[in-house]
């Protein structure tokens, strides 16, 4: 229905189109007939016995003309016809790819990536980034296509049937019933095999994603494979997956094979129908000119064969029109599942404007699950003033990032509210709010794309002097300035592998070019070589200045400086207070605490004791 | 000195860079070499030869056949009419059956050419993958830190599908057309010699029609593909940035590059459109043109009673035939170049030789106890730019052996060297007392547990993941294996337990969880030999509590090489080998080294000063 309406708002150029394959297909029709008349023509005038071609239009040539002059009159008819087709034909081809590729096309492209681009994240986490680009690529060319190989190529082939029909009708009636009879029998053979060779077609692609997901999976795993020596369980994997591939191909070849003769077999047995059937009419019409049955070799006969043979090519695009329309529009379900989906979080329509935030915020008896069902985050309760430091502990799946991804309303909560400066985050303004909190993750994306713009990326308009300021502050202007275009380097481009450090560093600099009010840090040292976390901490002390910052951590020395320390177990908050009230209660912290400070003989043998505790 | 950075997209790509070779000249080496591969299927190589022969000749004959019947028995019998004789319709019927008869042959024939045809191309394709991948298998690590995976991915698909093509489709396409252009020219000549001449002269026309826009077509269409790499390079670094983009509020400014890039493309598709409407346009009417100055000629010849009727019907038809079939014959060279390409790129990588290999006697391990001995090694990633100098120490069984030093010493070089991922350039490297060189690196890796920073999870389950140490384990063994290092009740709390899938490089588990999984996958395989690499940096301290006592368990008994920042494990070590530079700094116990207050002192001193500041 949604394809409908899109035909609709398109629909003048879709008449365009179809009437300039009206127009193609009348020449088309009159180059046969004047072939047929040509030969008509000669074999008159060879054997003076043969009846007498029967001219276009009433038309009789003067008897005085030369023979040879009607020859070029009749070739020079014939080039004619099949220039202007051609012309037409072009004018058809290219007005049809304008429509589709230059406005269609484009028009789902922009529409579906802007839609994507504010979807929520359940939308990510349900789908592979492979798909998701395949819906935007593929898909949206399937989609687009729908409007000019089914909807015009329906109504073409159906015109263009009729106009045949009605033209073989009008040489002779029996003949045309007689050619006709094979192709109910052709259309149904078309269709059963579509619908066999589909089902295959589709367990096919799969069956090859997955060979190729062996592949890649392999590649990228190479360590995995090799230090566990699994080459030849990978070898025998590989050689499965393709085997059952080769299998599902060969089965579809058989039938397509099996098809492609069976159907070509059938068209010829109405070319022996006409053969037999016309060529006896010939010889009518020859024997008695004035026989009501009787057709001529060249207008009857040879037309007869040209139409039927191009009749049947028609039937067999219609059935492949029927076969592919069901994968156009599983297409165009996977385009508009995108383009129609609900925003669920989105700005209200009444939104409280936040233009520069105080940092203040809170949450009210949080409960959050990804599902319905499901509980991440249980009646979490918790105040943090304007420039405070918070840090967020605890193990692996227990819920911190989670947590953090409620303010800038990555997800909104099932149960309770979040408040930044005591204001529901869902009545804010959800641009305005989310351009207040500045974001580091724990591993954090750049762009293929120089430093400069990376660092600029949530401010296109910033100078180069606020850029670089950024970098300052993020320690990263001394590492950048030495690399080979200082900030115009491209990351990512040969040669140019920034560390783990140094990505960090640059995602520090891109939060700190927004002048947020709240800084958010996801644990920014998780996925970094120990040695270069020294240079992160000192940029991460920088970037919280003035700032309220909430900071997942497993380092008792950021939590010593924290204002506050939420300990968090299975989603629910555990312990909390400073890191003085928590060491000395017994729990969680003080035994992460204890594994990280060094022992007492490692302390005598430094030969500086008691003054690392104060 | 303010540069905006508004106008800037949000990728840069550049496809320049990494485009590939399309096209390759015919190469006579390279054919063969494809033929080859059909080898094996030497049988129906031959039926499919020989079918292809025989229809070449039979698609001039059914038109043949169709001319004639037109013309012959039904203008005789129309003659005979004429002349008042009785009429008699057995040749009209006899030329029908021969119609028909000839039609089943054709068909039969059809579906056996093009079911041998796709087979043998799929039988060659399924061939080579297996080859290309068994041949991966054999490349050592090197190779790997080389070559993208993009690269090796596109030899298995777009390559492999052109080689494909070349086989069941170009190859016997060109004999058929051959075939085909022979026969039919065959048939006109003994006709009327004179009309094919005349149909001759126009040939040259058509070829170099295609000539002048296969040049032009090559060019509009890697503007397209360029341009194309240029919007989904986009789209995914959108995805993935998806975050970023969300929370920088960049929703606005990303659309309205997209949408430039998508008109962009949008500019080329239609000159391509444009061009390929064009060539076959023209194609069309310069057939149309054939026709007409047949019928010119063919007119003229009649009239001036040089030959007759019949002739003109025949040559309308075969001249069909021999014109579709020199197209072919045109269109193949442009379309082989391409099939050329992918050849040799394929052929390339099969021909690269692995660097090094295991020599064939090999010494296979069926047990490793762990002693490990480095003599005076020295190695290099590339010959000129070694990484470890004059490397000497020695490892009793069950040691554990702690490898410190910043971040380029060479700790991972060692690893990599014990775990025969690469070979020492000189010196030494003995493991239970063989040298490394006569050891086969498989029977090694099946008594090595592997742990890396960074590892990596296969599609599957959980209990698959951990399962790849050991395929014939048990779920029992698994399970066991994960109560044993303390995180079998992280495990069972995912969503789906041990089933629980793993996603797009284990994207459903957090860097915690994965890494756990990595570490029962070690702990399942049982080895002699265990190395783990920064295996502990992304395991939060919270869950590392909760593993220090497995960890224990784990290195207990076995040969342990540690490279770790975490003080607990450097602590227990039995040996501390500091490195800086490629070289062995310092060497001893934790307190050892504490004492002599040298390079191991402060690098512990930054650590506890980071932690306790």
């Amino acid at each position: 229905m949604r394809m409908m309406g899109l035909a609709w708002r398109y629909r003048w150029r879709c008449v365009v189109v179809l009437t300039l394959q009206i127009f193609i297909l009348m020449m088309q029709i009159g180059g046969l007939s004047l072939t047929g008349l040509g030969i008509d023509f000669f074999r008159h005038h060879v054997d003076s016995g043969a009846p007498q071609p029967r001219w276009w239009f009433g038309f009789e040539p003067p008897v005085a003309w030369n023979p040879m002059s009607l020859v070029i009159l009749i070739a020079v008819g014939i080039l004619l016809l099949a220039v202007t087709r051609s012309l037409l034909n072009y004018l058809s081809l290219v007005s049809t790819s304008d429509l589709i590729q230059r406005r269609l096309v484009v028009e789902l492209r922009q529409l579906a990536y802007e839609k994507l681009q504010r979807l929520s994240f359940h939308f990510f986490d349900a789908n592979e980034s492979g798909s998701i680009i395949n819906r935007l690529t593929r898909d949206v060319v399937q989609t687009s296509n729908f409007l000019s190989n089914v909807l015009l190529g329906l109504i073409n082939v159906f015109i263009t049937m009729t106009v045949y029909l009605i033209y073989m009708l009008n040489i002779h009636v029996t003949l045309t019933l007689a050619v006709m009879a094979i192709f109910p029998v052709l259309m149904v053979v078309t269709v059963v095999f579509m619908r066999l060779v589909r089902r295959d077609l589709r367990i096919f692609h799969k069956l090859n994603d997955t060979m190729i997901l062996t592949l890649s999976e392999n590649v990228q795993g190479i360590h995995v494979v090799k230090g566990f020596a699994r080459q030849q369980q990978q070898i025998n994997k590989f050689a499965r997956n393709n085997k059952a591939v080769k299998d599902r191909q060969r089965r579809i070849f058989f039938w397509m094979n099996l098809f492609n003769p069976i159907s070509g077999f059938m068209t010829q047995v109405s070319m022996i129908i006409v053969l037999a059937f016309g060529g006896y009419l010939v010889v009518l019409h020859d024997t008695d000119p004035a026989h009501s049955m009787g057709i001529t070799l060249g207008a009857g006969l040879f037309v007869f064969v040209g139409l039927a043979s191009q009749f049947a090519s028609q039937i067999q695009d219609l059935a492949a029109i029927g076969g592919r329309a069901q994968e156009h529009l599983e297409s165009a379900d996977r385009v508009f599942e995108i383009i129609d989906m609900p925003l669920d979080i989105n700005s209200p329509s009444q939104a409280v404007p936040l233009h520069k935030s105080r940092g203040a915020i809170t949450f009210e008896a949080v409960s959050f699950g990804y599902k319905t069902g499901e509980c991440v985050l249980h009646d979490i309760n918790f105040d943090v003033e304007p420039g405070q430091f918070l840090v967020l502990v605890g193990a692996t799946g227990c819920g911190k990032s989670t947590l953090l991804s409620l303010i800038p309303r990555f997800y909104d909560p099932n149960l309770g509210k979040v408040a930044v400066d005591g204001i529901d985050v869902r009545c804010l303004d959800l641009d305005h709010l989310r351009r207040n909190v500045g974001l580091v993750f724990q591993e954090s994306f750049l762009f293929s794309n120089t430093i400069a713009s990376n660092i600029a990326f949530g401010y296109p308009q910033a100078t180069q002097h606020q850029i670089e300021q950024a970098a300052k502050t993020a320690c990263a202007h001394d590492f950048i300035v030495e690399l080979p275009h200082g900030y115009d380097t491209i990351i990512g481009e040969r040669g140019v592998d920034l560390s783990g450090g140094q990505r960090q560093r640059l995602a520090i600099a891109r939060a700190m070019l927004l002048e947020p009010a709240i800084l958010i840090l996801d644990d920014p040292t998780a996925a970094i070589d120990p040695d270069t976390e020294q240079e992160i901490l000192t940029a991460m002390n920088n970037a919280m200045k003035g700032r309220t910052t909430l900071l997942v951590s497993h380092r008792v020395s950021t939590c010593r400086r924290a204002d506050c320390i939420l300990v968090l177990d299975k989603g629910k908050i555990v312990q909390q207070g400073t890191h003085d009230q928590l060491i000395d209660a017994k729990g969680y912290y003080r035994s992460v605490a204890l594994l990280q400070q060094a022992d007492k003989e490692t302390k005598r043998l430094l030969d500086q004791p008691d003054r690392l505790m104060t | 000195m303010s540069t905006v950075q508004a106008n800037s997209p949000l990728t840069h790509v550049d496809p320049a860079k990494d485009r590939e070779q399309q096209t390759r000249p015919l190469s006579l080496k390279l054919i063969t070499r494809l033929i080859g591969y059909m080898k094996p299927y030497a049988r129906y190589r031959n039926i499919l030869i020989a079918l292809v022969l025989m229809r070449s000749m039979l698609l001039p004959t059914l038109g043949l056949i169709t001319a004639a019947i037109l013309n012959g028995p039904i203008t005789s019998i129309a003659g005979q009419a004429h002349d008042g004789m009785a009429l008699n319709y057995t040749p009209l019927w006899l030329g029908i059956s021969g119609f028909a008869l000839l039609c089943i042959v054709t068909q039969v024939s059809l579906h056996f050419r093009l079911r041998i045809a796709k087979d043998l191309g799929e039988w060659v394709v399924h061939d080579l993958r297996n080859e290309l991948f068994r041949h991966l298998q054999r490349m050592p690590m090197s190779f790997y830190d080389r070559t993208k995976l993009g690269t090796i991915l596109s030899r298995a698909t777009g390559d492999i599908e052109a080689v494909r093509g070349g086989i069941e489709d170009l190859l016997f396409r060109t004999l058929l057309g051959t075939g085909q252009v022979v026969v039919a020219s065959v048939m006109m000549l003994w006709v009327d010699w004179r009309l094919f001449v005349a149909l001759l002269a126009m040939a040259p026309v058509l070829l170099s029609i295609r000539l002048y826009f296969r040049n032009r077509m090559g060019i509009a269409h890697r503007n397209t593909r360029e341009s194309f790499s240029r919007v989904t390079a986009n789209l995914a670094e959108s995805v993935s940035g998806i975050r970023e983009t969300q929370g920088f509020v960049r929703q606005r400014h990303n659309t309205s590059i997209f949408g430039d890039l998508v008109s962009e493309h949008a500019t080329y598709h239609m000159s391509v459109a444009k061009l390929s409407g064009l060539f076959g346009q023209l194609r069309e009417v310069t057939n149309q043109c054939f026709t007409a100055i047949l019928f010119l000629v063919g007119g003229y010849m009649l009239l001036q009673g040089m030959i007759d009727l019949d002739v003109l019907i025949f040559f309308l038809f075969l001249s069909g035939i021999f014109f579709t079939a020199i197209m072919i014959l045109g269109s193949l060279y442009s379309d082989s170049i391409g099939v050329m390409a992918g050849a040799e790129r394929i052929f390339n990588l099969l021909d690269t030789p692995p660097q090094w290999a295991d020599p064939p006697d090999a010494i296979q391990l069926t047990e490793v106890r762990g002693q490990v001995q480095f003599r005076n090694l020295s190695f290099g990633y590339e010959a000129q730019r070694p990484v470890l100098h004059d490397i000497t120490f020695d490892v009793q069984q069950g040691q554990t052996i702690a490898l410190v030093g910043h971040t380029g010493c060479g700790k991972s070089s060692i690893i990599n060297l014990i775990t025969k991922f690469y070979l020492p350039t000189n010196g030494q490297l003995l493991i239970d007392g063989h040298d490394i060189h006569n050891i086969d690196g498989d029977s090694l890796h099946r008594h090595m547990g592997i742990v890396l920073q960074q590892n990596f999870l296969f599609t599957g389950t959980v209990m698959d993941n951990i399962r790849f140490a050991k395929p014939n384990a048990g779920d029992r063994q698994v399970i066991e294996a994960a109560r044993k290092l303390g995180c079998l009740n992280i495990i069972e709390n995912l969503p789906n337990g041990f089933a629980t899938p793993v996603g797009e490089r284990g994207s459903n588990l957090s860097l915690g969880q994965r890494q756990l999984v990595c570490f029962t996958r070690a702990m399942l395989a049982d080895p002699g030999i265990l190395i783990l690499d920064e295996a502990t940096s992304s395991v939060d301290s919270m869950t590392e509590v909760r593993i220090q006592h497995a960890l224990e368990v784990l290195l207990q008994g076995r040969t342990s090489f540690v490279v770790a920042h975490r003080l607990s494990t450097i602590r227990d070590a039995d040996l501390v080998l500091v490195l800086n530079q490629g070289r062995i700094v310092e060497r001893g116990t934790h307190n050892q080294l504490l004492a002599i207050d040298g390079t191991y002192s402060n690098l512990y001193r930054q650590f506890i000063s980071s932690n306790e500041r």
